[in-house]
């Protein structure tokens, strides 16, 4: 195991350097980038002499170099400024709508792999048949639909014309009245739209892989032995194919992870979803530097954390990667 | 192309074929200019096939009307539930009863009256050029890195590579988010960015396959001969990595076409007037209780390009990927 924790450590330390660089680009591009805040309050009640004095406090007006190093030290610190239009900690702020991104990634991804495997061994099974078409092309047509469009069309069948399902929010006005189990349920209900076409679109890509990894492993000796051993063909599919497609498999949903949680942006702002994409969209329209930055640098995370995890789960069952 | 085994191929060529020809010829398909703000009072919101009478005054006005009726000298117009009388003299394209002129809203009409078939045509031109655009500026970006990579090996290769690396890592939607808020209101910001955030892939397939093509024999025998390397690159290895990177660029413009789409939609993509499928969208989405039709075809557009493109991807990805050809027999 010894080989596996240098492995980790070195992993670890490329993410590390990968996440310093990938700040620096975005604090750059905010500070180079035309305009500031302080626009924001562009009308002619604010004297310049006050906007002034916002950028001073703000830190604007000093040197871009100054600026980045002491917005560094202090990140390194794990201090990450406080937001400028919800004058508190970013990082709180984030941290409060982290649960609400998670909850609808946590509710997505289970259904997604589910969908995405079901299509994609479905079609792989009947390749060239009329079955594998069909389903090849209901794949297609769903990864094809913007999730942003969809999820406006499951609010127009859902929640207008049909009203099953709330169109918006994570909770109903006075749910705090509600008993424990009643606002579970009220929850449920909220997510299960977005959950739902977050996981149906990404369901396409997933089948699509899924069924063009399968028919690799299809063509390989020892499927072919399998079959001639005379073992049973769901036995030979989900056992002997599928364990051999789970390495790409795992690394694809592990890149799935951050995706799921930047990805759904789109849907969080269609559905007024109170997570961190829509705080980050906020953000970047209201030029709110530390909260962008603090996304940014969330978002980095759980792309580092994805592709690790999904490496580790490589390197525990693959020995030729550990060793790499 | 028009192999008779390969129906993917032969419906996505087809398919791409007919919407290239739609964009190309919106100026002469569009019933309507795409940006016309035509008495928005009455022709705001209407539901697909609707047909209205277009009156037009002596001083060049157009009003639009449900029906039109004459009584003496006075033109009566319904306008949705309140009727307007016109002194028949200071209409200019009088006809028998009415008037010579209609409006046709094949596919409905937004919350200013344009036409969203008009709409449609020519959004699809907007996100079809942008899509192409940012993806030869994605090939261009990873073949060149690609290329230098394999081509040179050693330490060029562990730099660019790296580099490759750390911006696949990148949180692309957000990156791209940042830049198009902050550099916004100009198609060519959107193309570099969408190009910029799509190019990596296409340099790690360039240059496995250059690697795998160097210890060819033909490239040996034309290194043996003195052949410069620079010579070899580009008249050996680049013209044979071509073919995967053909396919993989067709399945690839479906993703830059939906994210095209995801950042319009945010308001950060391509801005008004001009029309794009994913701004139109957004103007769906205010009235998407009594306008379905507003929202609804633009995202069918949006689907059909996507399919269209996969399609071709799929069929040429089937004919000229050997691996797969042979999976297949």
């Amino acid at each position: 195991m010894a080989s596996l924790s240098r492995f980790v450590v070195r992993r670890a330390a490329a993410a590390f350097v990968l996440l310093l660089l990938v700040l620096t680009a975005t604090f750059f591009l905010l500070h180079l980038a035309p305009g500031d805040p302080t626009q924001l309050l562009d009308n002619p009640r604010i004297p310049p002499a006050q906007r002034a004095h916002l950028r001073e406090i703000y830190g604007l007006d000093r040197p871009l170099a100054v600026q980045y190093l002491s917005w560094l030290r202090a990140a390194a610190r794990g201090d990450w400024g406080d937001s400028w239009v919800h004058h508190r900690p970013a990082a709180r702020v984030l941290a409060e709508a982290f649960p609400a991104t998670a909850l609808l990634a946590a509710a997505a991804l289970p259904l997604e792999a589910a969908l995405g495997l079901a299509l994609g061994v479905a079609a792989a099974r009947r390749r060239g048949a009329w079955g594998d078409h069909v389903l090849r092309t209901v794949s297609l047509v769903i990864y094809a639909l913007p999730t942003f469009w969809l999820g406006l069309m499951a609010i127009l069948a859902f929640s207008v014309r049909w009203p099953i399902f709330p169109a918006s929010h994570l909770r109903s006005v006075g749910a705090g009245e509600l008993g424990p189990l009643a606002a579970a349920l009220d929850v449920a209900r909220h997510l299960a739209l977005p959950a739902l076409v977050l996981a149906v679109t990404n369901a396409g890509g997933l089948a699509r892989f899924v069924r063009n990894s399968l028919l690799d492993t299809f063509s390989q000796d020892y499927i072919r032995t399998a079959r001639a051993a005379g073992i049973s063909e769901r036995r030979v599919v989900w056992v002997h194919a599928l364990r051999n497609t789970l390495p790409p498999l795992v690394q694809v949903l592990g890149l799935q992870l951050p995706l799921l949680l930047s990805g759904s942006l789109v849907i969080e702002v269609v559905f007024s979803w109170p997570g961190v994409g829509r705080l980050a969209y906020d953000a970047v329209l209201t030029r709110d530097y530390p909260l962008v930055l603090a996304a940014t640098a969330l978002a980095g995370v759980l792309v580092v954390l994805g592709t690790l995890l999904a490496d580790l789960v490589l390197a525990a069952v693959d020995p030729r990667v550990r060793h790499a | 192309m028009l192999d008779r085994r390969n129906p993917l191929l032969r419906a996505g060529a087809l398919l791409v074929t007919l919407l290239g020809f739609a964009a190309l010829a919106a100026p002469w398909l569009a019933p309507a200019d795409p940006a016309a703000l035509e008495d928005p009072a009455a022709s705001s919101y209407r539901p697909p096939l609707t047909r209205l009478a277009a009156v037009r005054t002596v001083d060049g006005r157009w009003l639009l009307a449900d029906r039109v009726a004459r009584t003496g000298d006075q033109l009566i117009l319904t306008r949705r539930d309140e009727t307007v009388s016109l002194p028949a003299a200071s209409v200019a394209n009088l006809a028998g009863d009415g008037v010579s002129d209609t409006r046709r809203f094949v596919l409905g009409s937004d919350h200013l009256g344009r036409d969203v078939l008009s709409r449609v045509l020519y959004g699809g031109r907007v996100s079809l050029a942008v899509g192409t655009l940012a993806l030869l500026l994605a090939l261009t970006l990873g073949v060149a890195v690609g290329a230098a990579a394999g081509a040179a090996g050693g330490w060029v290769d562990l730099v660019l590579m790296r580099a490759v690396d750390a911006m696949l890592a990148f949180p692309t939607l957000l990156l791209a988010l940042a830049a198009a808020a902050l550099l916004r209101n100009s198609l060519a910001v959107l193309i570099f960015i969408l190009g910029g955030t799509a190019w990596m892939s296409v340099a790690r397939l360039v240059r496995g396959e250059v690697l795998a093509l160097k210890e060819r024999e033909f490239v040996l025998a034309a290194r043996a001969a003195g052949v410069r390397p620079l010579r070899i690159l580009w008249r050996h290895l680049l013209p044979n990595a071509l073919t995967p990177v053909i396919v993989d660029a067709s399945l690839r413009i479906g993703d830059l076409i939906l994210v095209e789409a995801a950042l319009s939609f945010l308001g950060l993509g391509v801005q008004p007037p001009t029309p794009s499928w994913g701004s139109m969208i957004a103007d769906g989405r205010d009235a998407l209780a009594t306008a379905w039709w507003v929202a609804v075809f633009p995202g069918v557009a949006i689907a059909l390009a996507v399919v269209a493109f996969n399609l071709l991807g799929d069929g040429l990805r089937d004919r000229y990927d050997p691996r797969l050809a042979t999976a297949r027999r």
